[in-house]
């Protein structure tokens, strides 16, 4: 029966590949429902815990089904299950087939890395996936560049664990998890330090951390639209993967004497407060959700290496929100860009007439990135402030409220940017999205409601993945989460937003004098608008808050790179003088070469 | 126990009877040449596969007009160097049935004859049992190799022939010199004969021949700072040469390195230092200088020198599991190369323009190619799926085992550089142009990206070449293999 399943998989791709020459419809709809299936699958099996293992390569794989496998599998197979739905109406070009061919080979790889519980086999799927996704994005023209910039930072962090990976091989002799974990003791301090850093830099350039971040906003800004939503709400989320492995597993038994993971955490906590600050400006509406992402996969990361349960089920409930709500923003400015071609907030606006429901799922969305009820983005968040607050991390609390915060700020600017203000003339004809698009990003949009009032769902999966880590279990219900001094009652505070949010937009239809009016229908500062002249300014939106803040962010780590590139490249070119391509000097070389030699053996 | 037969003779006289063939009657069959001389490759190859089959039970000799050794000449064939033979008659397949289609101007009689012969010298090389022939035969392959580099007539590949003339030939007389010196010392030329007497000889004298040794093969195997002559060399050849070049002479020269260290020496731990730090060297000048280059062949001639460093150091790292990978990544090596500058040398060709951005938009015009120079790439990166990632990976695995962390950063290092190159070139493999010229590539040329290609994939999923371990041991062994059969005494 495994091997059936595990077949299966692995033919899925070319199954599609070969359904895709017949039809692209046959092929899109054998996609959806084969990741339908995978779901359902999993769903099914969520219960059961198997092991196994078997040769590639001359080499022993082991894999685990357990519950933090099933914790990413559903998030890869859930947001692959929306994504194949969404591009239904998208199947337009002729290289759809190789792309497609490449996502689901992408979502397998994902998959089986889940279930990965030694390090070669880890390395080996995790070098698998870095690949496909720069496949895919290099594949993509306006990501292309980009997509080199990713490769070569995940090129960079691969080999930076694999060095890692070799110590510890060389020591213990084993690449299995429990096994290193079980001798890590024996190791000196100064090296398991080493190793903790030597693998984290990798997990820290998927999750963008600083000072590894620059890759992801052109990444996530420019790959196409439906795959930064993989992007930001699966890929990312390989980084706490990692991070739970490295951790939770590896370093589980052995005590390193300094909090190298607080290292981490702050170096997350930096990243946070900055990637909030420079997403406030940006004026491309996927580059803003980027740095949004920043952000908040810092959030998480800050959260999880704390290493109390509190921090761990905030941060972990925080992945499975920022999934969602993220995904859901992803989708969005998918839809308009299907729509209007273009994801630039200068051009944009007014579109809430044209795209109502689309609205009102960004509303949704960004009601819970900025982390107030009812979403679910306040619970998460909720139990990471108090995570911080109970281990005493005062700096990152504050790092972190000034960040959500300034989350207001660009939250606002991407919904004003799109729907709010005046239509642009060109967008007048916008329709609202097809059903087959809209249907994931009501599903999405149902889910961040859904987890703001009744948290325990989720929790109850990160409950037993704390189990399985032997992590301190924290009591809660369906609804409430029982924190060391609190409890949080979300469906209470769901309800009361709710109801005051009900209540006043009631007063407002009942007791205001409005009259409708068209959009154009107006005026500023004694002045009528045309269409051709509307009121709806974007550009240098927070200009007063950009000249305020400027001096701190104008530091890009870009230039950093950049610098260093340079260096490099002129250093090797005027050692590659050598190479001159004269013949005298280089028969001097091998007459020298044979001298010293002699010289010196002889 | 070592079987007689006569296999390994054919490899050789097969190329050199119609070598010698084409250049009596050439002017009669002019036509037919390419065709004939692909069939004479393909018949190579066969018997290559016959050797190998062979040789997986017992190791293979010949013992030429029953001259008894050590006077006689006699070949030897272990199960190393039959796969090693299986490579190059594969690759000589492929690189013919190439020609076919990408030789259209310029004199085809001596192309082929040169190719040929480069053959016979290469499978000479590889076979040979006595350190005299093996001079002779390196000869025959340098000499042709010569020639072929400046065959376009062209003036900078005339030019870089000349140079790699010149520094081959320094190379030649420095071996031969060590040659001399070690004949002045044991008064043989049998390998294996060598070996039984080479304990008598002082140390002293053992570092001076290991010089002149290490110096003139040094050159032929591409060593920093030896290798000077490679870059222009492999570039500014025709790319088919290009791709023998990089993938088969400069392992010959390698080769001739391991039997001079593992058959002759023995254990002179100084020399395996040298080597090996020469090793590092050269992995490291190779990829930094590679990364710079803007001329898409001269990046794979420094990327040749660089992987060629990778495999020294392998072999010279003194375990047998880090032979062992050294073997594989030599074979990933050979493979992958002449899979990029086939590949990539068509497309440039095509489009007249030799530099990086001659490949702009390759894969929509050229899937096949394209995917080529992407899975060769890859291969020599040591992305997963692929043979390179096998390989790497057991060398890394060999060096962690004994504990020498520092080599393994070094490999990564230059392995980073190397990816940032090669990622370079994929990037401009996705470019989009408005080139609206199409070119067909030819579905024979077509054949041989995919038959490269499915190796590299097939033996990176499932990479049991055969008992690589075992086919290290023999060939260490070998002189004592030698001895037992050809009554050396």
């Amino acid at each position: 029966m495994l091997n059936k399943i595990i077949l299966g998989l692995l033919i899925s791709p070319i199954i599609g590949l070969i359904f895709g020459w017949l039809s692209r419809y046959i092929r899109q709809w054998f996609y959806v429902l084969f990741s339908g299936a995978v779901l359902v699958l999993i769903v099914k099996i969520f219960n059961s815990a198997f092991n196994f293992s078997f040769s590639l390569l001359g080499f022993r794989f082991k894999f685990v089904f357990d519950n933090i496998s099933v914790f990413f599998l559903l998030l890869i197979w859930g947001i692959g299950f929306l994504i194949y739905f969404f591009s239904l109406p998208q199947l337009k070009k002729k290289s759809d087939n190789i792309y497609y061919f490449l996502f689901q080979s992408l979502l397998i790889v994902t998959s089986i890395l889940t279930l990965s519980r030694d390090f070669l086999g880890f390395f080996f799927f995790w070098e698998l996936m870095s690949l496909l996704t720069f496949i895919i994005t290099v594949m993509y023209k306006p990501s292309r560049k980009a997509a080199v910039k990713y490769f070569v930072f995940s090129i960079f962090g691969a080999y930076s664990m694999l060095i890692g990976i070799l110590i510890l091989y060389g020591k213990i002799g084993s690449f299995d998890f429990i096994t290193i974990s079980n001798s890590m003791t024996s190791l000196s301090v100064g090296l398991k330090i080493g190793v903790f850093f030597l693998i984290s830099v990798n997990f820290l350039i998927k999750g963008a951390v600083v000072p590894f971040y620059v890759w992801l906003p052109d990444l996530h800004g420019k790959a196409e639209g439906k795959f930064s939503v993989f992007l930001s709400s699966v890929l990312l989320k390989f980084s706490i993967l990692g991070m739970i492995i490295l951790y939770f597993v590896l370093f589980v038994n052995s005590t390193i004497s300094y909090n190298v993971n607080l290292v981490i955490g702050y170096l997350a906590a930096i990243s946070f407060l900055v990637a909030s600050f420079v997403a406030v400006f940006q004026s491309s509406a996927k580059r803003l959700l980027a740095y949004s992402s920043i952000a908040n996969i810092g959030y998480a990361i800050t959260a999880i290496m704390l290493g109390n349960s509190l921090g761990f089920y905030g941060g972990m409930f925080h992945i499975i929100n920022h999934t969602i709500f993220k995904g859901l923003l992803f989708l969005i400015v998918a839809g308009v860009v299907f729509r209007t071609g273009t994801d630039n907030l200068d051009e944009l606006g007014g579109l809430i007439k044209r795209m109502p429901l689309s609205f009102v799922g960004m509303l949704i969305a960004i009601i819970a990135v900025a982390g107030v009820p009812p979403m679910n983005g306040f619970v998460s968040k909720w139990m990471i402030y108090s995570s911080l607050f109970n281990s005493g991390e005062y700096l990152a609390l504050i790092f972190m409220l000034v960040s959500s915060t300034v989350s207001f700020l660009y939250v606002y600017r991407l919904i004003h940017g799109i729907f709010l203000g005046q239509i642009q003339e060109k967008h007048l004809k916008v329709k609202e999205l097809p059903l087959s698009m809209l249907l994931p990003v009501i599903i999405l949009a149902l889910g961040t409601m859904f987890l703001g009032s009744y948290p325990g769902y989720a929790l109850k999966l990160i409950d037993k993945i704390a189990f399985a880590l032997g992590i301190n279990q924290i009591p809660f219900t369906l609804t409430k989460v029982t924190m060391q001094a609190s409890t949080l009652n979300a469906r209470f505070v769901a309800s009361l937003f709710m109801g005051i949010f009900g209540f006043t937009f009631l007063l407002f239809v009942i007791l205001s004098k409005s009259r409708r009016v068209s959009q154009y229908d107006n005026y500023n500062a004694g002045q009528i608008l045309t269409p051709e002249q509307p009121y709806h300014y974007t550009e240098n939106f927070y200009r007063p808050f950009q000249r305020t803040v400027e001096m701190w962010i104008k530091y890009d780590l870009n230039k950093f790179y950049n610098v260093l590139k340079e260096y490099l490249n002129d250093t090797v070119d005027m050692l590659r003088k050598i190479y001159s391509g004269d013949l005298q000097f280089y028969i001097i070389v091998i007459i020298a070469v044979l001298a010293v030699l002699l010289g010196i053996f002889v | 126990m070592v079987v007689l037969n006569n296999y390994p003779l054919y490899l050789i006289l097969l190329p050199l009877a119609s070598a010698f063939l084409f250049f009596m009657v050439s002017h009669y069959i002019k036509k037919f040449i390419p065709v004939i001389s692909f069939l004479v490759m393909i018949g190579n190859f066969l018997i290559s596969l016959k050797l190998f089959h062979i040789v997986q039970v017992h190791p293979v000799g010949v013992k030429l007009a029953n001259f008894l050794p050590p006077i006689g000449i006699n070949l030897f064939v272990t199960g190393f160097n039959s796969l090693l033979l299986v490579v190059i008659n594969l690759i000589g397949v492929l690189v013919f049935l190439y020609s076919l289609y990408y030789i259209k101007e310029g004199d085809k009689a001596k192309y082929y004859l040169l190719l040929l012969l480069f053959f016979v010298g290469i499978n000479g090389v590889a076979t040979t049992g006595d350190i005299f022939n093996f001079f002779v035969f390196f000869e025959i392959l340098s000499i042709s190799a010569f020639v072929l580099v400046g065959i376009g007539n062209k003036k900078l590949a005339i030019e870089a022939g000349f140079k790699y003339l010149i520094q081959g030939s320094l190379g030649s007389l420095l071996f031969l010199i060590g040659i001399g010196l070690l004949y002045s010392q044991v008064g043989t030329l049998n390998f294996a004969d060598i070996a039984n007497k080479m304990s008598a000889v002082d140390i002293k004298m053992k570092l001076l021949i290991g010089v002149f040794f290490i110096t003139g093969l040094g050159i032929e195997s591409a060593l920093f700072p030896l290798n000077f002559w490679l870059p222009d060399a492999h570039s500014m050849a025709p790319s088919s040469i290009s791709a023998i070049l990089s993938g088969l002479a400069i392992n010959a020269g390698l080769y001739g390195l391991l039997v001079f260290y593992f058959i002759i020496m023995g254990n002179v731990a100084v020399l395996l230092n040298l080597i090996f730090i020469a090793g590092i060297v050269t992995m490291l000048v190779g990829e930094f200088f590679a990364y710079r280059q803007s001329n898409y062949k001269r990046m794979l001639a420094f990327s040749s020198t660089g992987q060629m460093g990778l495999v020294v150091l392998a072999f010279f790292g003194g375990t047998l599991p880090l032979m062992a990978a050294g073997f594989l990544q030599l074979i990933n090596h050979i493979l992958s190369k002449v899979l990029l500058f086939l590949s990539g040398g068509y497309i440039l060709k095509s489009r007249k323009d030799y530099n990086l951005d001659g490949l702009k938009g390759a894969f929509y015009k050229f899937p096949v190619a394209s995917v080529g120079i992407i899975i060769g790439a890859l291969s020599l990166m040591g992305v997963p799926l692929t043979l390179g990632f096998y390989s790497k990976i057991k060398i890394l695995l060999g060096f962690s085992a004994i504990n020498k962390i520092w080599v393994v950063i070094v490999i990564l290092l230059a392995s980073f550089i190397e990816g940032v190159y090669f990622i370079n070139v994929l990037r401009k493999l996705f470019a989009r142009t408005d080139d609206k010229k199409d070119f067909n590539i030819p579905v024979l040329i077509n054949l041989v990206f995919i038959v490269l290609i499915v190796i590299i994939i097939g033996l990176g999923v499932y990479p049991h070449i055969g008992n690589i371990n075992g086919y290290i041991k023999d060939f260490i062994d070998s002189s004592k293999l030698m001895s037992g059969v050809l009554n050396v005494k």
